[in-house]
Order: C-alpha cells, then structure tokens, then sequence
C-alpha cells in the first residue's frame, strides 16, 4: 500500500525521468501483490475476507489516483494500519465475547453436526477377516465365532462399492495378506461395505475385524436428528449451544452459539467470577498505580541526582543506571525468578545467612506482589529517569539561582520548583506507564505467572495475577479453556485502558493550550 | 543598608585563564554602582560572585564591613534581579513574590501585607493573582523587582535586567529603576549592563571592566568614577572609546613640542595642534593618539589655529542635531571619518569644504601605551 502512494503518474511533471519510471513500476507491482491476495484469500474459500480486501484497494487506488483526494494519500496508510491491527482484532475479540466460543463449543454448528451424522453405532464384536489377493483383485474372507466362514465376490480397490459375500462351508483357500499390505490398502477397504446373506452390512472397524455398524443419528426433513438407538428426536438448542435431546441430555460437542451479554452478566453477577475479578481488578489497579509511583519516584529522584553539578563520573553512573533498560525483559525477569527462588536463590541465601530467614517469595501472598512491585520498579525506572533528566535539564538554571538567593535547600528546589514543573509535561507519561502496566502480561506471565494461586477460587488464578495474565490464563490454561469468557474480559480491560487513553489525550490538550 | 567591598577580587576556572581579575572596589552604603563593559568582561561574573552564585577564586568580599566569601547566596542579606527574570512559571504572580518570605519563615499575614506594599509601590496590584506566562515583559519586569525588593535587601543586584524589554519600555523602566532607589533606595545597588545609556544614567558610580589584553596588564577594571568623570576624564583609549556616542574621534599624531600649557602634536598631513594636556613623562618626537569628542568640534572659515581642513563627505540629520562626517584626509585615521556634532537645523551640504576647529581645552591625548595625559582643563 505504501508503494501505491508513491503513483504520482498523473502530476505533470516536464520530463519521466527514470524515478517516474521506477515509482510507476512500484505502484503497479503493489497493486498485483494487493490483487493476488485477494485470488489467495479466494482460493482459501474466504469470500467475504477477498471482497473487503478488493474493496479497500478499489478505494486506495482511487485515492492516489484521483487528485481531489491529494491529502488523503497521506492517511490512507495510516488508517489501512488503524483498521488491520487495532480495529479488526478488536472487533474479532468483543465479537467472540458475545458467543460461547470455548473448548466445549468448538466447533461451528454445521462442523458439529456434521460430527454427530457421521458417528456409527456398532452392533456386536463383528467378524475376522483376511484378504485374498486374486489377480489385482481381492476378496475378503470373514469367519464368525461359531466357525462359519464367508467369503466375498472379488473386487478391485479404489470407488465405494458394495460386494456380496457368500457363505462357504470350510476356510477359503490361499494364503492372506500381510498386515503390511492390508495396511496399504486401508483407504480402499474404508469403502467397501460387505453384505452378508442375511442381509446385513459390514464395514472396516479394525485391521483384522469388519463389523455391523449404523449411523447413531439420522437428519429429519425439518432439521432434527433423531437418535437411531431409540428414536428420540434432537434438536439444536441455540441457547446452550448443544444438540440437545428430548429428555433434556446435551450431545458433545457442542457448537459455537450466541449468547448476548451472558458472558459478561457471568462475570458481574455469578460470584465465582465476580470475587476474582474483583480481587484481580484491586490488584491491577494497585499494581499499576504503584509501580508508576515507584518508578517515577526512583527516576526523578536518580535524575536530579544525576543533573547535581558536582557530581563527578556522572556518564558512568548515568550508563550504569541505565543499564536495566538495555537487558531484554526476557531475559532480566527469569534471572529475578532465579534469585528469588525460595530454596536455592541468591537472595535467601544472603537473608538466611545475615538474618536467619527464608521469606516464601513465591508462596506468601503479599511477599509475592512486593518481589513483583520491586522487580518491575527495576525494570521501568531507567525509562522514568530518561525522561525526567530531559525535562530537569530543560529548566532554567536562573530559577535555582533565585531559590539559593531566596534560602532555598535541595529538598524546596526539588517539591516547590522541579517536581511542579516537570509534573505538566511527564502526567500524560505516567498515565501510559500506568496504562501499560495494567497489561504487563510479561511480567506476570514470566516472574510468578500469578503464582501463589488462591485456593478458594473456582477459576485459576492466582495472588500476583493481572487482569491480562487472569484472562491469559482462562482462555489458554484454564481446563475450560474459555476464550468467549476471555473476550469479554479483555473487552472490559480495553474499555478502561482506551477510557485512559482519552484521559490522556484530553491532558495533553490542556497542557499544549496553555503553554 | 550594607556596604559591598572587593578587595583583589580573582575569578578562574578549573585550569583556564583568569575571568576576574584583580577587583577593588568600595560601594557605599546606598550607592548605586553600575558595571558595564564589552561581551566576555566578567561584569556578570562579578555580579554573581557579590550574589554567591559564583565561588571566589581569590581575593576578600566583604558586605557590611564582614567577609561573606564562604558565605550561602541566601546568608548575604542580597536580592537579585535576573536577566530572563527567573520567575517560577507555575507559582502566581504574588506567590513568586512571597516564595523568599515563607522559606524564611515570615508569618502569613505579615507576608501578605508585605507582598501588598511592594505590589502598591510598582503598581502590579491587578496583576497578583496571574501565573508569569499572562503577563507582557515590562510586567515579569516589575514582579521580578518586586521579589527581590520585598525581601529587603542590604545590597540590591541587577543583571542587565533591561536587556529583553523593548527600545520604549527600556528607558520607562530606566528612569522607574532610577526613582524606585532614590525613593526607596536604602540598599546599596549593583547593576550590570553592556549598555553606556544605561550606566551614565542610573550609576553613582560607574565601574568599567575591560577584557583580553588589556585584563592582563591592568586588571580587570580599567576605570571607576561617576558617569561625567569617565567622560569627561578617560582614563585610557578603551574608556575614550566606549563612553560616549557618537564615539571620539581619534587621530595619530607625533609630538612636536612640549610647553607647561600643552603639548603641540603634527598630524600625518602636518598640521600642527595644540592640546591642553600636561606634558609629563612625553619626549619631543614620541607617537601619539589625539582624541576629541564629536560636540566639541566647531566648523570654522579660518584655517589656522588647530584648525583642520576637510570635506564633508555624509550628513545624518536626526531633527534636533545633526551629524556631519567630514572626511579625514587631514590626519584621522585612514578608515574612520571624523564625526562633528551639529546644531538640528544646520545647511551643510555633502561635498562642501570645511575647516574644523580643535579647542585646546577640549582635545584628549593618549600615550603610546594607551594611558590619558592629564588634562589641564579638567576640573579636579
């Protein structure tokens, strides 16, 4: 899309230099590309996905190529981003909330009764069979448990087909085929169904057995099925999400239904995921405000010290302290998960040998979230002192040489000139650092992942767990594995966050109004 | 309220050449002493060394008869007034006026009646509750005076504190500087300007600093005195050349003859002129700088008598004097024209050939080293 908005064949211009040329082709090589996605996405039997993708690009190129539009050209991939990676998982994500997508209701309705139809009741153990082989052709040899041998008419492998099998009076001569073989020719023994003079049908059920088998369902004219076994009728209850019989049992597996606002009057109302929300909401809250507060406590604090001029080697300890932002967080927060370990970490160690004590870092709820605060005030304060010392340097020295004047110490500098100046300028960062925090799934994920768990909770989840790693883990590690119910959580943590985010921008206004 | 004494004031860097240089200096109690000098002289350096901003390399600063070098800023009983002003953005108008009082530990209603006083006296009563950024310069002006006034002071510092304001509001806060210290002026002052208008102006006293060379040799002050002492009595050619506009006019000369009543100099043309000035320590022959000032030059028809010829080349008419250029063939240097201050309606015309007369009382003669010969005229 990009190189689509370097096409500028139609801007006169004196002479078509060679650039032209190359834009031109450019342009042309993007709107191919562009075009082949969308055969792709056909090919894949995705037509609503191909007819959006052919319709974006109908207004892309009509955008760079009519020159009403000559501003446009440069938003256009701006929003094309917006659409791909934040409204459309978005969308997808409270869309999924409204169902009941989760590992009982997996599949689509047509899937799941396309499962049930094909399910087969068997009726007794069935029959041994061996396979002859007779020129390319083949015949199969049953024998029941009374002795009685068949054997069927010859037939060669490949369509479905039905063959007759006769009854013989002793075992049928020649020698069967190996297992091997047998096994070659599984697709075609699938196929085949042996009737047997009496009338009834056999069908592959093992390697050696052929047995008697039915559908378990058939589908009604009205859409029903009815259970072959007994002749109950079913049908498709839309609000469980299951075929459902008569008597009232549920048939696995269940399909994808709607469900309206069910999932998140389940999380407001039912108190198995009402309590842990909430418990997990105080934490996120608390957590995040914390450690914006700590990390900005540290990073201003560092950096005034660091903008202090008689400090000498001020570059060394500014690179030292900076450090903790250059070491991947993959890798940092695994080396505190090492050190705080209970038995074996450098930190127990050191406590037990100087105090005697061993604190359950990892089993105690409170310890945990203080390692989980302390950890990440390690993490984030580098960034904070960046930004402070930029603003810092960015005050005039002439307003502390009026303080000193006036009989001003460090401690008024710093509450009654530093911290009210750069407090304008860093609010709406502390507001995304609060933002971000709310969602730190890493760090959870890879220090505690919510670790100790409570154990009065019918859903996992765990002292230290974020709203993200609560959702992560009710979606991808709970047994349940509900991804509807996930949804509608990540759909309530991305209205608070966006809520934030307005916030912010509105802050950011004020301030530029008034500067 | 206090005195300010520099005794062999020395200001240095870590490893770098002097920026101060050898100050004495006494300013009385009340006095109203303004430093000026070129860019780079250390009049600022001065200033914030008195205010405590600056360590002291070398050398005693006494306030009030008692040495305050290891001194806080805050323990000199000094206010100061900042360039840019240094007014807190974020605090109001009367909070920026009250921040010394609180940190000082003055009561509520004592700062409030305090705070009113001063805002009465510069008239920014209307304007106490705004933040900085609602005001015009002339008005941060006022509230910057404001702070360091209400806390007041034994010694009052200004660092060219006119310097962002305009052309008009300048001199309206000159002249306002000048009345709010002969009214309320208890505190002695110090005032730093690159400005001369500025220094002859409001100083009592006028302490010139020059730089480079010049530092090096004579230290950094190369003359104190009030504003008419500097003008009237340069002590060198740098005083010569930076007081007074337009500047003077210097000729090189050679000296011809000494008598007790004057020193008879040639210009290059030859043309003989006698100047005023006391003959001591010259030798017949010895290379000389004539000075005169541009109103002290008188056009004449005659053409003897320290009388020059020369041709008007360029004429400035600025209504109530006028300026005539007249070239200087006659023995100014090669480059500079000699400048001569006219009445505002006089008919010179470019390209008229003119005498100009060279009073002996009023002519400046400068030694080879750069030092004034004592005029006979000048008073004591």
């Amino acid at each position: 899309m990009t190189a689509l908005s370097m096409r500028k064949v139609e801007v006169p211009s004196p002479r078509f230099s060679r650039l032209h040329a190359v834009v031109v082709l450019l342009g042309v090589l993007a709107l191919l590309a562009a075009l082949a996605i969308v055969v792709l996405l056909l090919a894949a039997h995705q037509p609503a996905a191909a007819a959006g993708v052919l319709a974006v690009l109908g207004v892309a190129v009509f955008i760079y190529l009519s020159p009403r539009f000559y501003a446009w050209r440069y938003v256009v991939p701006g929003v094309l981003a917006a659409l791909v990676f934040i409204v459309v998982p978005m969308g997808y994500t409270v869309a999924i909330s409204f169902t009941n997508y989760s590992s009982d209701h997996l599949l689509t309705f047509e899937r799941a009764t396309e499962v049930l139809l094909s399910r087969s009741n068997s009726d007794g153990a069935g029959l041994d069979f061996k396979l002859l082989e007779d020129a390319n052709r083949y015949r199969l040899a049953f024998a029941d448990e009374a002795g009685q041998h068949y054997l069927s008419a010859s037939f060669a492998p490949g369509a479905a087909q039905r063959v007759k099998a006769e009854t013989v009076a002793d075992e049928p001569a020649g020698t069967a085929l190996p297992l091997k073989r047998v096994i070659a020719l599984q697709e075609a023994l699938k196929q085949v169904t042996a009737e047997l003079p009496d009338g009834t049908e056999l069908h592959q059920s093992s390697l050696r057995r052929f047995a008697a088998s039915r559908p378990a369902y058939t589908r009604n004219a009205d859409g029903t099925l009815t259970d072959n076994a007994d002749g109950v009728r079913i049908q498709a209850n839309w609000a469980a999400g299951y075929w459902q019989r008569a008597d009232g049992k549920t048939l696995q597996p269940g399909f994808r239904a709607s469900v309206g606002w069910h999932n998140y009057v389940r999380i407001f109302t039912e108190q198995r995921f009402l309590e842990p929300f909430l418990r997990v909401f105080a934490w996120t809250v608390s957590f995040a405000a914390l450690n914006t507060l700590f990390t900005f406590a540290i990073g201003v604090v560092l950096a005034v010290a660091l903008n202090w001029d008689a400090l000498r080697g001020r570059n060394f300890y500014r690179l030292m302290l900076f450090l903790p932002y250059a070491v991947p967080a993959f890798i940092s927060i695994p080396v505190f998960r090492g050190l705080f370990n209970e038995n074996l970490g450098e930190i127990n160690l050191v406590l037990d040998q100087l105090f005697g004590i061993r604190p359950g870092w990892f089993s105690d709820a409170t310890l945990a979230r203080s390692m989980v605060l302390l950890v990440n005030a390690w993490l984030g304060y580098p960034y904070m002192m960046i930004l402070s010392m930029g603003l810092i340097k960015a005050i005039p020295d002439e307003l502390y040489e009026a303080s000193a004047l006036a009989g001003a110490g460090p401690l008024t500098n710093f509450f009654r000139i530093t911290l009210p100046l750069i407090a304008r300028p860093i609010a709406p960062l502390l507001i995304a650092s609060f933002a971000t925090n709310f969602n730190n799934l890493t760090l959870i994920a890879l220090l505690t992942n919510g670790a100790p768990d409570y154990l009065d909770t019918a859903v996992p989840v765990g002292a230290t767990d974020l709203l993200a790693s609560y959702t992560y883990r009710i979606a991808f590690q709970d047994s349940g594995q509900n991804y509807a119910l996930a949804c509608a959580i990540s759909s309530i943590v991305f209205l608070m966050v966006a809520t934030l985010a307005i916030v912010n921008l509105k802050l950011f206004k004020v301030g530029r109004e008034q500067r | 309220m206090a005195s300010v004494t520099l005794e062999h004031l020395f200001k240095r860097y870590d490893g770098g050449a002097d920026i101060v240089r050898d100050v004495s200096l006494e300013i009385a109690d009340g006095e109203f002493c303004v430093f000026v000098g070129p860019s780079g002289c250390g009049k600022s350096t001065l200033l914030r060394m008195i205010a405590g901003l600056e360590d002291i390399t070398g050398g005693t600063l006494r306030i009030g008869g008692k040495p305050v070098n290891d001194l806080a800023p805050s323990e000199r009983d000094v206010a100061m007034v900042f360039q840019n002003y240094a007014l807190y953005p974020h605090l109001s108008v009367s909070q920026n006026i009250s921040f010394g009082l609180k940190l000082s530990g003055m009561k509520g209603p004592e700062i409030r009646t305090r705070v009113g006083q001063i805002a009465k006296v510069l008239e920014i009563e209307h304007l106490l509750e705004r933040k900085p950024r609602a005001l015009s310069g002339g008005q941060r002006q006022r509230v910057a005076i404001g702070r360091a006034l209400v806390r007041n002071p034994g010694v009052f510092l200004f660092d060219e504190p006119l310097s962002n304001l305009d052309a008009a509001l300048r001199t309206q806060t000159r002249l306002e500087i000048a009345r709010m210290h002969r009214e309320y002026g208890r505190a002695s002052t110090v005032y730093v300007t690159h400005d001369q208008v500025e220094a002859m102006t409001l100083g009592d006293k006028i302490v010139l600093l020059h730089t480079g060379e010049d530092m090096t040799r004579h230290g950094s002050v190369a003359q104190v005195g009030t504003p008419m002492d500097l003008y009237q009595n340069p002590r060198n050619l740098f005083v010569a050349r930076f007081i007074g506009s337009p500047q003077m006019n210097l000729l090189s000369a050679q000296v011809v003859s000494l008598a007790p009543s004057g020193v008879t100099v040639a210009l290059r043309d030859g043309t003989q002129v006698t100047a005023g000035v006391s003959p001591d320590g010259l030798a017949v022959g010895a290379k000389v700088t004539l000075g005169v000032r541009s109103e002290h030059l008188v056009l004449c028809e005659s053409a003897s008598g320290n009388v020059l010829g020369g041709r008007i080349q360029w004429v400035e008419h600025l209504g109530d004097t006028t300026f005539a250029y007249v070239d200087a063939a006659h023995g100014g240097t090669p480059e500079r024209a000699l400048v001569v201050r006219l009445p505002g309606d006089s008919a010179v015309v470019v390209g008229d050939a003119v005498g100009l007369r060279l009073p002996t009382e009023h002519l400046h003669v400068f030694g080879e080293d750069g030092l004034a010969l004592r005029r006979l005229a000048a008073r004591p």
